[in-house]
């Protein structure tokens, strides 16, 4: 499943997918949203946002584990979204 | 690991996208090759012409390249309708995301939001 967003001004938003190519669209801005790594101390996989540094959540066993959440937490009606948007 | 994908504001790449959005927005007199009227009495044609009722001035497109140029008068824009253009815009978007990826196999769910944006799902 893929989300995306469009604003009311016609602007268009979403985590990366290679499914769904905005450059069909326009001009893009990409930045980092998240890091997703491995921490050796816990054996565990971790989500960390880029923006604030903050460690999201850290007890994943599988990294597509930590991928499927966060895909779901940065998502449009996710948590994090407004992290990205500058919203509320 | 992932990145934030944004396009500040979407080209209108697909003329019957841009149709079908003004079609939702309650336009009733689209005309292909026809005249917007503009500032000071001026007329000007358009690939895509859309009158708009009870206003002085109208909008349309006009193919620029791959995409189109959305004309208008900014008085249409800032005073008569405001926020019109920006609407179009996102209408046209979402019937062209729509259109692509459903050729793609991909099946849309679209919500709005209570700050007026939209929220596109894209399964397959």
């Amino acid at each position: 499943m893929i989300s995306l967003e469009i604003t009311a001004q016609g602007g268009v938003r979403m985590l990366q997918d290679d499914a769904v190519d905005l450059r069909e669209l326009g001009k893009v801005k990409v930045k980092r949203a998240s890091h997703v790594e491995f921490s050796n101390k816990t054996q565990l996989w971790y989500v960390q946002s880029a923006k604030t540094k903050k460690m999201l959540k850290a007890d994943f066993k599988t990294r597509a584990a930590a991928l499927a959440w966060e895909k779901t937490y940065y998502s449009p009606s996710g948590k994090g979204w407004a992290e990205l948007t500058g919203g509320k | 690991m992932s990145h934030f994908t944004a396009v500040s504001t979407a080209n209108i790449v697909s003329k019957e996208s841009f149709v079908a959005a003004c079609k939702e927005m309650g336009f009733k007199e689209i005309t292909e090759n026809g005249d917007v009227r503009g500032w000071a009495g001026q007329k000007r044609k358009m690939d895509v012409a859309v009158r708009v009722p009870n206003c002085k001035y109208d909008f349309g497109i006009v193919k620029n390249g791959t995409k189109y140029d959305l004309i208008a008068e900014d008085y249409l824009n800032k005073y008569e309708k405001p926020g019109i253009l920006g609407k179009v815009i996102q209408l046209t978007t979402k019937h062209q995301i729509i259109r692509d990826y459903r050729l793609k196999g991909f099946t849309a769910r679209v919500t709005e939001k209570a700050d007026q944006s939209l929220h596109v799902t894209l399964t397959r």
